[in-house]
């Protein structure tokens, strides 16, 4: 006899985001309903629930840490700046693409697929997301009980951080939709905020589990 | 006189429901409980941060179970009211009746 299979998206949800020692029985619980009769709807509604209680518990539970994670992302862009210094990444490019700070518009003008790839912009944002990950790894060492919480905190300052100039790319794209510049700018922007940041502190939290 | 915290109303009927229920309690069963008992819908989610919030009082102890298919090879978290438990809800019940005793009828509107 088939079993009726609990909505997947929300069953990742919770193995993602979910706080808490029980979260896997609790999980566990929710499929159990589920496969006993329950809707997909009360699922999702009692995950969503789950997911914003949970994290409305632990907040509260580790205040201290949660401000201190708060502040640390808020103002993460500047502790990058001077920790990793403008000049090292120029370094790293100069490894990667040496044409790249000689000539830079000139390269620009010749090669306009390359400047739509932004690959000049590559070097700085994959080292902001490496010192991101080494930053949430040594958080999620020091507090491996509270990872869950650290990694949705970074995430959330983070994004939140990235979202100005999102609006900006994406007003000046509205104003000029033609132009692949600005696409391509949009583009690559929002895969940095909504894909490599998540993955990055994502990655972090899980290097940073205590090993069993 | 010495503060000592009360348990909430949500904390007491976990507490109650964990009494009735004794060796077989987890986040299902307890939910269904309260459930029945107050007419409401119960989030598995609250149960559970309650459970954390009065084990961590210590007023309840858990172990875990063998995980099972039916449960998407997830483990349940079994628990239990610990004697400190006990000796809270004693105290409760022991405030609520005696306030109770105090109150008038409750039919009517508001004075």
């Amino acid at each position: 006899m088939n079993r009726p299979q609990p909505p997947a998206f929300a069953t990742w949800l919770m193995s993602t985001l979910l706080l808490g020692d029980n979260a896997e029985a609790l999980i566990g619980d929710l499929i159990e309903q589920h496969r006993r009769g329950r809707s997909s709807t009360w699922y999702s509604r009692q995950a969503a629930r789950a997911i914003v209680t949970t994290f409305a518990a632990e907040m509260w539970q580790q205040r201290l840490l949660a401000i201190v994670a708060i502040g640390l992302g808020t103002y993460f862009a500047q502790i990058y700046m001077f920790i990793v210094r403008p000049s090292w990444v120029a370094e790293l490019d100069r490894l990667w693409y040496p044409y790249l700070i000689s000539s830079r518009w000139s390269w620009m003008v010749i090669n306009p697929w390359a400047y739509r790839l932004q690959l000049y912009s590559l070097t700085g944002r994959a080292v902001y997301c490496a010192f991101l990950l080494a930053v949430v790894w040594i958080l999620c060492r020091l507090h491996p009980r509270q990872r869950g919480l650290l990694a949705t905190l970074f995430c959330v300052t983070q994004i939140g951080l990235c979202m100005p100039a999102l609006r900006t790319g994406l007003t000046t794209w509205l104003h000029e939709p033609g132009n692949p510049i600005w696409f391509f700018s949009l583009l690559w922007f929002s895969l940095f905020t909504f894909v490599a940041i998540p993955f990055s502190i994502h990655a972090g939290s899980r290097l940073g589990k205590p090993l069993t | 006189m010495a503060t000592r915290g009360f348990l909430g109303g949500f904390e007491l009927l976990v507490l109650l429901a964990l009494i009735r229920l004794d060796q077989e309690a987890y986040g299902v069963p307890i939910a269904a409980a309260i459930e029945e008992s107050s007419g409401r819908d119960v989030a598995l989610g609250s149960v559970y941060i309650t459970l954390e919030r009065l084990q961590r009082k210590g007023l309840v102890s858990s172990r875990l179970g063998e995980p099972t298919a039916e449960r998407g090879g997830r483990a349940k978290t079994y628990f239990r009211i610990t004697a400190k438990g006990l000796r809270e809800v004693r105290q409760a019940r022991q405030t609520l009746i005696t306030l109770w005793q105090g109150v008038p009828t409750l039919t009517g509107g508001v004075a």
